[in-house]
This record gives C-alpha cells, structure tokens and sequence, in this order.
C-alpha cells in the first residue's frame, strides 16, 4: 500500500508535525464557515504554494494526488442546484430548464462557492500528509500533547500489523481460491464474501495483539511511571516561525479579501 | 483472569490491561485499513450522488468504534478503536489527521449512549442507538461547512432519517455481526462476548 508522505527533506518536513496541526487549524475552519467563492480560492492557491515551495513536494505529483479531488467540485456542481432551499434562488435569473427542474444562477454560485469550500479543506489537510510521517506525528503526539503513551505505542506496535494484513488477505484469497469458492454475485453473496474475508482477518489479528501485548508487559511496558524517548521531538524555534508566518499570511489574505470586498458573509452570522 | 491491569493503579486507563489496548487497536487497525476504500468513496459519493450516500458510508466507519466497545467493553473503548481505525489512515488517505479528528469525534459520540447506561448493557438497541446517535451528531457536524442547511427542507428531513436508519443498522448492525462471527472462532474467548458464546 503506497503512503502520501514524500520524504524530500524540506523546511515542512523537517517541522514537528504538531506544528502543521496548529498552523493550519485555524485556517480549516475558518474556510469552513465562509461562504463566497474567492476566500476557498485563495486558501488553494496558498497551501498549494506552501506544499511546492516549503515542501519540495514535486510538482507532478502534486498534481497526481491532488487532481483527482478536483472531481467533488465537479461533482457537487452537478448535485447542488437541483435541491438548493427555494429562498436562496428567489429572484434569481434563471439559467435553463431541465423537465421538471430549474436550474437558477444563485443555485450554480453556491454550489461553487461550496465545492471549492471543500477543496480548499481537503487541500489543507493534504498538505499535512504530504510532508508528515505518521509514526513521528504519534510520537509528537505522545511527547508533546500528552496522548497517554500506552495509547500512542500501543497505536505504533499496531502499526506494523498494517502490512502483514495486506499479505495476511492475500492468503485468505488464495485459501478460498483452491477450495473453489466463487466471488461475486448479489448483496447475500457480498455479505458472505465479507464474512470470509473479514472474520478470518480480524481473528489474526486479535490473536497477533495478544501475542504482542504478551511481548510488551514482558518488557515491562508500562510499569513505570517515567517515560523514555529514543526519538524526541521538540518545538523548536523554526515551528514558531512557521506557524506564526502561516497565521500572519492568512490573516493578511483575509483582511485583503474585505478590503476588496469579495469576504461574504460567515455562515455563523448570517441572519437566514 | 489472565490479562488483567495490576490492581490499585489509577488515572487514566485505569483498569486497561496491554491485551485489551492492543485488541482494540488490533480491531481498529484492521478495520482502518478495511475502511480506506470507504473514505475513498465517501469523498467520491458526496461528489457524484450527493450527501445521503455519503451520511450511509460515514456510518460503516463508525463501525470499528462500537464493535471494539462491544467486545471489550471498558470505558473509552470505543473512543480508542476510532482512534487507532483513524491515526491507520492518516498515512493513506488525502484527509489526513482531519480524518484522525473526525473519527475521534464520532468514537466519543459512540461512547456517548453507553456512558449513559453506565457500561452495563451491550445488547443490540444500545449498539444501534449508539450508531444512531453517533450519526446524527455526525451530521450536526457536517451541516456547517458542506452547507446542507441550505438544501431545501424535505431533503433535510430525508438526510436525517436517512442518517439515523443507517446508523442503527450499519453501525449497530454490522458491529454485532462481525463482533459475533468473530467470538465464533473463539479468539475473543477471554472477553464477554466469547464467553456467552461457549456457555451455549
């Protein structure tokens, strides 16, 4: 199974990953809440430039990953007009007709205004699993924000399961294969092939963390209170910038967005 | 009992033996892994069909939460098996730790019903009102920055019935049924579920 993460060594990659969090939280939801076309704009543009640039992430790529996202903008476009609540479209040029339903102008721009809300979220949190790799985020996590260790490497031990499922399936595909047992057909047979599938799956890997936990209570996991690292991870002087350079760009897109009067409404303070 | 935490240690995870930690996260692993087609199509569904199929399969990752609830039955379960189902698909899906957030959030809406029964039952209504429950919260959440409070309002209605049948009955459902296949093969023998299972 192939990770998102691409390791080039970058000013993104070389930050705690909490840092990233905390960078780009408040811009999620601030995006969240908006509800004009140009604000979502603006924030895809930013956090492409900061994946490509402070990241390194080539530029290919990017675009490998984060094209095929660009399907839900499509998707809602065609979705959204249709079921828009009366009210919003009232007086609004209509744009055609299509049998029973009628597809009016205000209809198409919140539907874009909503598509492209939910790009820009997808796209900022890509940019964290673009630049992250997830055993550091939970060792970040564990260090730093005080998830209760045993979660965290209980999390971690689990974690090198993930490729012994992928050839643990492969031999249950294989088992059935030989015993002649056919894929396919309709929901009762799908539920079926579930079954096959999951329960055998799942019984490994119960059986493997009892194994393990064996293995870790052996080694005394969790017996004490003090806690050692082999890996620390710090806040470090180039976190605060980065997150106090990210928050002072968004703000300043944001305040340039109202001057130029193109920031609508927040969804929080509209009166409909 | 084999398994059990030394007496006498408190805060948190208190009375949480390694075994039952890694069981949980064990289930919630596989089940991660299980469900990153299903964050796939979810993004894809809420793009083509719109959201009532994406409120359906927002339902099927919410099943790792209230199947490890009922197989170890300790409070937190269910937030920790959406934990690990989540933190496995920060590395393999483009959502990346919102995703982690989201499931968090939907194990403590899981975790929710059975608090109130104070971890008692774990039959099937508390198993389908808990997939109910934590799918009308999950919806109240949604309503905001996918905008459906401006859809028009019998397509409100239909969502939120539409959200809560398939919470009850994939969530709830679905985690039984597995969980129940599951103790068949007696792996789960040192928990509630398994034992029922063998007194019969």
């Amino acid at each position: 199974m192939q990770t998102f993460y691409r390791d080039t060594g970058a000013f993104l990659q070389r930050l705690n990953p909490l840092s990233k969090v905390l960078a780009f939280f408040p811009a999620l939801v601030f995006v969240a809440l908006v509800t004009d076309p140009w604000t979502p704009l603006a924030f895809i543009v930013l956090t492409a430039a900061t994946v490509l640039v402070l990241g390194r992430v080539p530029f290919g790529y990017f675009l490998k990953v984060a094209g095929p996202l660009l399907l839900l903008v499509v998707g809602f476009l065609i979705f959204y007009p249709f079921v828009v609540r009366g009210e919003l479209v009232a007086g609004s040029p209509v744009l055609f007709t299509l049998g029973p339903l009628t597809v009016y102008e205000a209809g198409i721009l919140y539907a874009l205004a909503t598509a492209l809300r939910i790009y820009a979220l997808i796209l900022l949190s890509l940019s964290f699993t673009l630049t992250t790799d997830a055993t550091d985020f939970v060792r970040a996590l564990v260090q730093q924000w005080r998830l209760p260790y045993k979660v965290g490497y209980g999390a971690l031990a689990v974690f090198r399961f993930v490729p012994m499922l992928g050839s643990e399936l492969a031999a249950i595909r294989a088992a059935h294969r030989v015993r002649g047992l056919s894929e396919g057909g309709g929901p009762r047979a799908r539920y079926e092939q579930l079954k096959r599938y999951a329960v055998p799956l799942l019984a490994t890997a119960v059986r493997r963390a009892e194994r393990t936990a064996l293995a870790m209570d052996g080694r005394a996991f969790g017996a004490y209170p003090e806690r050692t690292y082999y890996r620390r991870l710090r806040f470090a002087p180039r976190d605060v910038l980065f997150v106090g350079g990210f928050w002072t760009v968004c703000l300043l897109i944001v305040l340039a967005l109202n001057a130029a009067g193109l920031l609508g409404p927040l969804v929080l303070l509209q009166t409909t | 009992m084999i398994g059990q935490a030394p007496a006498g240690r408190r805060g948190k995870l208190a009375g949480w033996s390694t075994r039952d930690l890694l069981v949980v996260a064990a289930i919630g692993a596989a089940l991660g892994v299980a469900l990153i087609p299903v964050t796939y199509l979810g993004l894809t569904l809420m793009a083509t069909l719109g959201p009532f199929l994406y409120a359906l399969s927002t339902s099927l990752s919410r099943v790792p939460s209230v199947m490890t609830m009922y197989v170890v039955r300790r409070p937190g379960a269910a937030v920790l098996g959406a934990l690990v189902a989540g933190l496995v698909q920060v590395p393999f899906t483009p959502t990346g730790w919102v995703i982690l957030v989201a499931f968090a959030l939907s194990g403590a809406a899981c975790e929710l019903p059975f608090l109130l029964t104070r971890y008692r039952r774990f039959g099937l209504p508390t198993l389908m009102i808990s997939g109910a429950v934590a799918a009308l919260l999950g919806l109240a959440l949604q309503y905001v920055p996918f905008g459906y409070g401006n859809l028009a309002l019998l397509v409100q209605l239909a969502l939120i019935l539409t959200a809560a049948a398939g919470g009850a009955l994939i969530t709830g459902g679905l985690a039984k049924l597995l969980a129940d296949a599951l103790a068949k093969t007696g792996v789960l023998s040192g928990y509630a579920v398994g034992q029922k299972r063998q007194e019969v």
